[in-house]
């Protein structure tokens, strides 16, 4: 099943496949490029004309343009680089000039400067690492890799460069797009050869290197991962024996119950995290459940709100505490002082003053 | 400039074949698969491509004029057709041709 488009060349309604919309259009943008400005809008007119008229002679009985069409009639049409007359027009491109007239020399040995495109068709997140990959020539693998072990060893934002390249690269939509991200010239035959080819979808084979370097991060995220599990086991314990005082001496209020809970909610996230990526990594797939990856992130960020404002309210309370503390250590201490060298009636104004502290020591001096 | 076959006969088709399209419009207004066909017939071009820009630089030179006509399947044509300035300019292409090709019938002809 295909999603069709509803274009009109030179007035007729063509309903159209969207990958052979895309490819038309994209032919059209080349042919386009191709001629000087001022005859520009004439000739694509006229050109145009003739694509409606070879399509309606075409479909016959059909309804929908599809792809061998657009491809059949690119192929009556020729390439700009067949015209073999652009010395005059496209200023643009001298350097493909005089090229002319053989379909075999627009391969996919002509490269050109790649673009950098979120490689969508090969994303685990948002594609920025396959294309990244692709604009470099590496295994979308390693990358992920390296990203990964940056963003857990801390170095730098990792997590934010990912946002803001996610935002900053366009995505690869259209078959050409994929081909100017893989530096090669987007011509018909090579969206051809592109579009024919099956193997697109399937994950490259990452070669001995890559698997080597597989198998080791494979080990050290499992490390990684099972320390991080037996932290969060521990915590977790920490948090039931002092909310159900099991322990006498280690007791703790709500806020620091919920500290400890978000601790561990902090660090399970990225645990299960690891635990589903040497999942795939092990099966050389793709993510699937994004809604897990999504809530587990939310999740995290739910959890740093947690450790921030349970963290605040325990500090404070904590503070509270040792002021307590140091109070009643204060009383402790004053009073033999008191006993020893502090008249009353030498200070007045001390015991006013220091105001609760000169109180209390006042009331136990009542005392004796 | 290093010599290229394909250049070069690429180059000498390209000036013959404004030549061939003038002519084929004079014998009568033609529409673009008209003259496509006539030049596909004597095998002078590969992609159909290649006129447009012809077309459309002709018509820019003066040379050429087109008026719109119905056609019985579709929307109205681009009849194209020669001007008058297109007809002296024909009549030059013919001269030269001649030229060409007598001086290329001594040449090849001329055993020494």
């Amino acid at each position: 099943m295909k999603k069709t488009l509803t274009i009109n060349l030179n007035g007729q309604v063509f309903n159209i496949d969207e990958d052979a919309y895309q490819t038309l259009r994209q032919y059209l943008e080349d042919l386009g490029r191709h001629f000087a400005p001022e005859e520009r809008d004439e000739i694509l007119k006229d050109i145009e004309a003739q694509i409606a008229e070879l399509f309606t002679e075409r479909l016959a009985n059909r309804n929908v343009v599809e792809m061998p069409d657009v491809l059949a009639v690119m192929d009556t049409l020729g390439q700009p680089s067949q015209f073999g007359d652009e010395e005059e027009a496209a200023p643009s491109e001298p350097s493909q000039s005089s090229q002319s007239s053989q379909p075999s020399d627009t391969g996919e040995a002509r490269k050109r400067p790649r673009k950098l495109y979120r490689d969508t068709d090969n994303k685990w997140i948002g594609g920025v690492c396959s294309g990244l990959a692709a604009y470099m020539d590496w295994d979308p693998t390693i990358l992920r890799i390296i990203f990964l072990a940056v963003f857990l060893l801390g170095i730098g934002s990792p997590l934010f460069i990912y946002i803001l390249l996610w935002i900053c690269m366009p995505e690869a939509n259209s078959v050409a797009q994929q081909l100017e991200m893989r530096g090669v010239e987007p011509n018909v035959d090579n969206i051809r050869n592109f579009s024919s080819r099956t193997d697109v979808s399937q994950p490259k084979d990452s070669g001995t290197m890559g698997r080597v370097l597989k198998v080791l991060v494979i080990v050290l995220l499992s490390l990684i991962g099972l320390s991080l599990f037996a932290t969060i086991f521990g915590i977790f314990m920490a948090a039931v024996l002092a909310g159900f005082h099991l322990v006498p001496w280690f007791t703790a209020g709500v806020n620091e119950i919920l500290l400890l809970l978000s601790v561990a909610l902090f660090l399970l996230c990225p645990a299960i995290s690891i635990v589903m990526f040497c999942v795939y990594l092990v099966n050389n797939q793709k993510p699937r459940h994004k809604w897990v990856i999504w809530t587990l992130v939310l999740l995290w960020l739910i959890s740093i709100a947690g450790m921030a404002v349970t963290g605040v309210r325990t500090y404070n309370n904590r503070h509270n505490l040792d002021v307590g503390r140091f109070l009643w250590e204060l009383k402790q201490s004053e009073t033999p002082m008191h006993d020893e060298w502090v008249d009353e009636n030498t200070f007045p104004v001390l015991k006013i003053d220091t105001g609760t502290v000169a109180q209390s020591g006042d009331s136990s001096i009542s005392h004796e | 400039m290093p010599i290229n076959p394909d250049n070069i006969k690429a180059q000498m088709r390209k000036g013959f074949l404004e030549f061939c399209i003038l002519q084929i419009i004079s014998k009568r207004p033609a529409y673009v698969s008209d003259i496509l066909n006539e030049l596909k017939k004597a095998q002078l071009i590969v992609v159909e491509g290649t006129l447009y820009p012809l077309l459309s630089r002709l018509k820019n030179g003066g040379y050429l004029a087109y008026q719109w006509q119905e056609s019985v399947q579709g929307p109205p044509r681009k009849y194209y057709e020669l001007t008058d300035e297109g007809h002296r300019f024909l009549n030059e292409l013919e001269e030269s041709w001649d030229e060409l090709q007598s001086a290329v019938a001594i040449i090849k002809s001329d055993n020494f």
